[in-house]
This record gives C-alpha cells, sequence and structure tokens, in this order.
C-alpha cells in the first residue's frame, strides 16, 4: 500500500534507523570486502561466522552478561577464522578462485548444520542489557536506546579500523596490499601471516556483527545465509575492495531499505536489488571499487 | 576401441576389491541387516498389539523455521494423547504408532511430507499442520488421495472455509471467531476509530487483517494503513516508526512465531506503547515466553492453561508430569499442546465409534459431534465446514513482576462462545464457502 505521511519527524526517525540498519551491514562487509580484496576470496563463511558471533550469546549470556560477550565472541571466532584460513582455504590459493568460494560454501553448510546440532533449530529471542532497553527522547522523536548505541559504538570502531589501515605498519601493508598484491609480496612482506590476519579481523567484525544483532533480531540457525546476500549487495554496491566503499553500500542499504517501507512497504524486499543494478548501470565498479579486482 | 576403454574401466573398478573380500564383505554386511531386522521384528509392536496391525498417524508439523515452538507443542500434545491411548490398550485393541515429518513452514516441503506419508509409509491418517499456507496444501493432497486430514493449527479462514474438503476437520478457533472475540472486547473497552495492520504475507495474514477489519468495522474503527512482511522477518523498526508517524489507536500483529516475537519486542523498544494499543487475531506462550519482559497486547487464544476447568487442568498436570522434567523451569503448557491433544483424542474416539479405521465412518463419526472440548461450554465439530467450534477466549499479554511461569505471559479478560464468534452459514456461503463432497466421491 503507497502511503506518504513524510512528516519531518518521521523523515528524520526513519533516517536514523536507517543507519542502525546500515551500520551492521557495514561492520559485515567491511570484512567481506578486505577479504574479498587482498585475497581474492569469496567468503561464504563469513555469514555462519555471523550466527556463531550471535549464538556466543545465547551460550553465554546467562554466564557473563551481555557486555563481556561483545569482547569474547569476537576474539574467539576471530581465531577460529585464522585457524580456517590457515588450515582449509591457504592451500587453495594458487587455485581458480572458484575453488575457494566453493570450499567457503560448503564450510558454511556444514557449520549451519552444526549450528543446529547444537542449538537446535527453534530461535532464541534475546533481550538488549538492561542499561540499553527502552527508549531515549532525541526531542524531535524517540528512538530504541540500544540501536542508537549499535550506531555510536559501530561509527566508533570504524574509526579505530580506519586509523588502524591509515597508521599503522600492518594496516597500511593490508590496505596496500588490497591495491596490489603482487606488489606487496615483492617487498617481501610476509603474505600468508598478513592473510591470516586479515581474515581473522574480518572474522572478528562479522562476529560482533551477530552479537550486536543478537538483542535486534533474535538468533537463529539461518541467520547467516539470509544475511550474507544483503552483504554481498552491500560489497557490490560499494565497490568491491573499498572500505569507504562497504560503509557508504552499507548505510545507504540500510537507509533506503527504511524509507521504502515508509513510502512503498511492498518494494522494501527488492530495493536493495533496484539500488545495485542501478549503480552497476552508472558505475559497473560500485562506488567505490578498486580497480582491476576479478576484472 | 570403445570395448577397449570399457574392459580397462571394468579392469579399474575390479582392482580394488577381490572377490574373496567381496564375500567376506558382502556376508557381514547381510549378518548385520538380518540381526537388524530381526530386532526390529522382536520390538514391533503388532506383536504386542491384540486387534491386529498398529494405526498409524501421520504427523506433519513445523520443527524447524519460525513456528518450530510451536510444531514442537503440537506433536507433544499429541504424542501424550497417543500414549494414554496406548496404555489403555489402543484404539480398537490396535497400537497407535506416529509417523512425524518436519515441514518448516514450506508448502512443498508439506505435499512432499504428505506424500511420502501416505506412498511410502501408508499411514491411515494425517494430522496436524500449522502454517495455513501448508495446511492448505496437505487438505489438496489428503483430499486427493482420500485420507481424513485433521489440521491442528492452521487459523485462516480458507481451511475451512473457500478451501474446505469433505476429508479436513480443523481443530483450533478460525481467524474469523478470533478476530471477532477480539474485536468485540476492544471496540466495548478502548473504542478504537484507527487500526494500522502489520501483516505475515500469506493466507493466515490475509485473512487475519480482514477478519479484525471486519470485527472492528462494526464498531466503527477504520483501517488506515497496512504493511505485508514476509514470513520469517526480523526486523519491523521502519514499519513500527511509519505506523507511530501515522498515529492510529491500534497496531494489529497479524505475524506469528519468532516474527511475532520480534515485532512486540520492537513495539516496546520503540516506545509505541505509549500511544497506541497493540492487538492481534493470535498469539501464545510458544511467543510470549520468548518475547519476557516485553510482552505486551491483546490477542485471541483457543486455549490457555490456566482456564479454570477441572478437565483442562487435569490436561495441564498430565502435560507436566509427561514432559516438564526435560524442560526449563518456567516451562508450562501451551495451547499448541491443547491442539494436538485434543485432536488425537477427537480422532480416537471417533475411530472407536465408527469401528473401523475406514475413512467415510470415521468422517460421518466426527460430523457434528459434541464433546467436552475442556472449556466452559461443550464444543462440536460442525457439519457444513468441519470447524470445531469453541469457546473463544480473549486474553491480555502480561509479564507481571513476580513472574514464575508461563502461565503468568495471558491474563483471560473474557471468553465468548463458538457460535457467537463464528461466521454462520449464510456469512460463511457470502464469503465464498466451499460446499463439502459428496461422501461417494470417496469411495
Amino acid at each position: 500500500m503507497i502511503s506518504l505521511n513524510l512528516s519531518f519527524p518521521t523523515i528524520m526517525n526513519q533516517l536514523l534507523n536507517g543507519f542502525a540498519l546500515g551500520t551492521l551491514l557495514v561492520l559485515m562487509a567491511i570484512g567481506l570486502t578486505i577479504i574479498l580484496g587482498l585475497m581474492r576470496v569469496i567468503n561464504f563463511t563469513h555469514g555462519v561466522i555471523y550466527a556463531l558471533g550471535a549464538y556466543s550469546v545465547v551460550t553465554l549470556f546467562n554466564y557473563t552478561g551481555f557486555w563481556p560477550c561483545l569482547i569474547i565472541g569476537p576474539i574467539v571466532l576471530g581465531l577460529f577464522g585464522m585457524g580456517l584460513e590457515a588450515t582449509l582455504i591457504r592451500p587453495l590459493y594458487k587455485r581458480d578462485p572458484l575453488h575457494t568460494m566453493l570450499l567457503t560454501f560448503g564450510l558454511a553448510l556444514m557449520i549451519e548444520d552444526l549450528i543446529r546440532m547444537i542449538w537446535g533449530d527453534a530461535a532464541y529471542p534475546m533481550s538488549a542489557p538492561d542499561a540499553l532497553s527502552g527508549i531515549i527522547d532525541l526531542k524531535l522523536f524517540i528512538f530504541s536506546k540500544y540501536r542508537l548505541f549499535i550506531i555510536l559504538f559501530s561509527a566508533g570502531l570504524l574509526t579505530a579500523l580506519w586509523f588502524f589501515f591509515q597508521k599503522t605498519a600492518m594496516g597500511k601493508t593490508i590496505l596496500a596490499g588490497t591495491f596490489d598484491r603482487e606488489m606487496v609480496v615483492a617487498l617481501g612482506i610476509p603474505i600468508n601471516l598478513l592473510f591470516t590476519i586479515t581474515f581473522g579481523i574480518g572474522s572478528a567484525l562479522a562476529a560482533l556483527a551477530g552479537v550486536l544483532n543478537a538483542p535486534i533480531q533474535g538468533v537463529y540457525p539461518p541467520m547467516g545465509t539470509t544475511i550474507i546476500m544483503s552483504c554481498f549487495v552491500v560489497v557490490i554496491i560499494g565497490g568491491m575492495g573499498s572500505f569507504w566503499g562497504a560503509v557508504i553500500g552499507g548505510l545507504l542499504v540500510g537507509v533506503v531499505v527504511s524509507f521504502s517501507v515508509e513510502v512503498f512497504s511492498a518494494m522494501s524486499d527488492v530495493i536493495v536489488f533496484i539500488l545495485m543494478a542501478v549503480v552497476l548501470l552508472v558505475r559497473p565498479r560500485g562506488i567505490a571499487g578498486i580497480e582491476g579486482l576479478l576484472e | 576401441m570403445k570395448d577397449e576403454k570399457k574392459r580397462v574401466e571394468e579392469k579399474e573398478i575390479n582392482q580394488g576389491l577381490s572377490r574373496r573380500q567381496f564375500l567376506v564383505r558382502s556376508g557381514v554386511v547381510a549378518a548385520g541387516l538380518s540381526a537388524f531386522q530381526l530386532s526390529e521384528f522382536l520390538n514391533a509392536p503388532h506383536i504386542k498389539a491384540a486387534g491386529g496391525p498398529p494405526i498409524l498417524i501421520g504427523n506433519i508439523e513445523p520443527l524447524s523455521g519460525p513456528y518450530a515452538d510451536s510444531g514442537q507443542d503440537e506433536m507433544e500434545g499429541a504424542i501424550l494423547a497417543n500414549e494414554e491411548w496406548n496404555a489403555k490398550g489402543g484404539v480398537l485393541g490396535r497400537e497407535i504408532k506416529m509417523i512425524t515429518e518436519d515441514a518448516p513452514s514450506n508448502p512443498g516441503i508439506g505435499v512432499q511430507k504428505t506424500i511420502k506419508l501416505i506412498k511410502k509409509d501408508n499411514v491411515n491418517f494425517l494430522t496436524g499442520t500449522l502454517t495455513s499456507s501448508v495446511t492448505l496444501a496437505v487438505a489438496e493432497e489428503a483430499f486427493k488421495e482420500h485420507k481424513l486430514f485433521m489440521a491442528f493449527g492452521s487459523h485462516s479462514d480458507d481451511t475451512t472455509m473457500q478451501k474446505s474438503h469433505r476429508t479436513t476437520f480443523r481443530t483450533t478457533s478460525q481467524n474469523w471467531m478470533l478476530s471477532s472475540a477480539v474485536g468485540s472486547w476492544l471496540g466495548k473497552n478502548w473504542k478504537p476509530k484507527t487500526i494500522y495492520h502489520i501483516t505475515a504475507d500469506y493466507t493466515w495474514g490475509h485473512t487475519g487483517r480482514t477478519s479484525m477489519n471486519r470485527a472492528l468495522s462494526k464498531y466503527g474503527c477504520k483501517e488506515i494503513g497496512n504493511d505485508f512482511t514476509p514470513l520469517g522477518t526480523k526486523d519491523f523498526s521502519a514499519n513500527l516508526i511509519k505506523a507511530r508517524g501515522l498515529k492510529p489507536d491500534l497496531l494489529s500483529c497479524n505475524c506469528y512465531g519468532s516474527d511475532q516475537v520480534n515485532l512486540v519486542k520492537q513495539f516496546k523498544e520503540f516506545g509505541l506503547a505509549k500511544d497506541i494499543h497493540l492487538c492481534g487475531p493470535l498469539s501464545g506462550a510458544p511467543m510470549m515466553k520468548g518475547v519476557g519482559p516485553a510482552a505486551d497486547g491483546v490477542w485471541g487464544l483457543s486455549w490457555d492453561c490456566t482456564i479454570d476447568t477441572p478437565a483442562s487442568q487435569k490436561l495441564r498436570a498430565a502435560l507436566k508430569k509427561r514432559f516438564a522434567a526435560s524442560k526449563p523451569p518456567q516451562w508450562d503448557a501451551s495451547y499448541r499442546h491443547y491442539l494436538g491433544y485434543i485432536t488425537h483424542n477427537q480422532l480416537f474416539e471417533a475411530i472407536a465409534r465408527a469401528k473401523t479405521t475406514d475413512l467415510i465412518p470415521v468422517i460421518k463419526a466426527l460430523e457434528g459431534w459434541k464433546f467436552d472440548g475442556l472449556k466452559w461450554t461443550p464444543s462440536y465439530w460442525r457439519n457444513f465446514d468441519h470447524q470445531h467450534i469453541q469457546d473463544v477466549i480473549v486474553a491480555k499479554a502480561q509479564y507481571p513482576a513476580n513472574f514464575k511461569t508461563w502461565a503468568d505471559l495471558f491474563k483471560i479478560l473474557g471468553h465468548l462462545p463458538g457460535d457467537e464468534v463464528a461466521p454462520n452459514y449464510e456469512e460463511w456461503k457470502k464469503e465464498g464457502g466451499h460446499e463439502l463432497e459428496p461422501y461417494d466421491i470417496l469411495k
């Protein structure tokens, strides 16, 4: 049904809500896009690591409460990602990128089944920590405290990540690697270690997105498969391999989804794909895509 | 050349296994299989049963996906009924065996599982289902294959209206009944003028919305907006912000399962409860236990474990005795347990009355049959649409400060007798009610 009631508070409310939806996609997409840019790996395990992040809340919540999950989940799953890269993915680098894609796709299916075996098929509804439950009055409109926290927390984290990539030697090397991997290798940098660390960072970010999303969406087995599609759309819109591309792409998708519900809710499922098609028509490499990547 | 290649291939295949090895291995496998079959034979129930082969019930439930919690409860209710009857010596002296198949809210899978149960397992009867789209698909297949299908859970009106069949019976209250009860309570108590819907985009959600509108229009309440959301939607934030902008008196959640859990939680998360009343045609403990402290809204229910009739409390105690040990401490029976239990009971009683498992006599034994639905007034299976006519409950979802068990999740506000809230024949016909097929067609 088409309905238009675009008062200023509603517009601002939907905009902020779009940011909240988008920042989680940004966290997911950054890991995905950097792994893709540096390692040429189309990583389908990204979604299940996000799911495992959410399940870490299910398991840990009764022992530790919510806050420690924000640290424990990403660290454990970051290490898990590093192990995955070092043992299973590394032997396939010399082969066609299709092979690593098939490997990660298979792993994703297996891990999702493993999740069902461990935690069962039913969904676990989770709640935001007490300090962040309820609403905050922003004068113009009221908003969910927890979602505002997600926006601020993610913004802080992204700033830290940006500093890491811009100001630290390792970060710079990773970023340089996404532009010109051969050159990084030629300079004698231990590329295997760099790959493992990158995979670890990407996995930790995905797990963090899972932890953050658990109180909003609940925790259920196919959650990783559900989100991975949106993440690839964000990466394609933002441009493969680009940090800022992932940020802009994620926020754009969040805001567009939020507004499409407001204006024409029946379109909200397909609108991101229309957006993707439009971006690809105008800028085939996405908004900030790196030249030469998978081309 | 070709023959040469084939020979080489055969040689390669045979190389891995000598004739002796082959004989030894196949011998071991055969011995293992026959031992397994022997133990199956010794354990087989027909050895124990007196009056013939077991009566096979094919039970289809969503045991995964957004409705998994409800599916589990329905299955447990059915198991309890089966066990009670088996303890009494079965039905007509025959043991009851149930085969449960998982069909997670997907009509295609529902049909596949139905065909498997009918053709491969040779079940005598079909029961279960929860998602209305699956129910309708199973009902079509059951009618085609001349099998009696007793639907536990489907609440979509069309299951016993536009798409009714002689072979389908529905235990739960249809949306029309639930919404009439909820609508009349809301209309009388809150006098709303406007309603906004968030509707699961399939048959149950659609009829939930139209039923709520029909019931509330009698009190001058008008729809001012509706969003269809796909089954399995996790985030309703944008819909809720939109609804708040339109300032309705009521927000109707025509979603079930984990969709409803998320919607109700987010209703609180975004602070809508301050200005808008939440309501919906259907809820229950499988949802509100997940919503927890954010529990809210006025809903329709077919049963609740706090119903104070001795029969309901007896069922609750039996369910507790059978299942509570494997559940969390706050566990209590849900209306889905009731649906599974009462349906299987009704089916077995009908078989006992008909003295056969043949289709037509069992259908005739059910039609028009009056029985104790464990609630306040007697229940019956209505002749013209096979709907279970029963008391419908209006209840408020809550999470009291002294919350102890899931029994605390709903406070019963009132209940109405089924005949008052169900569509009568004229209304049913006007909505395109499908006359049940003649019996001859099933011969």
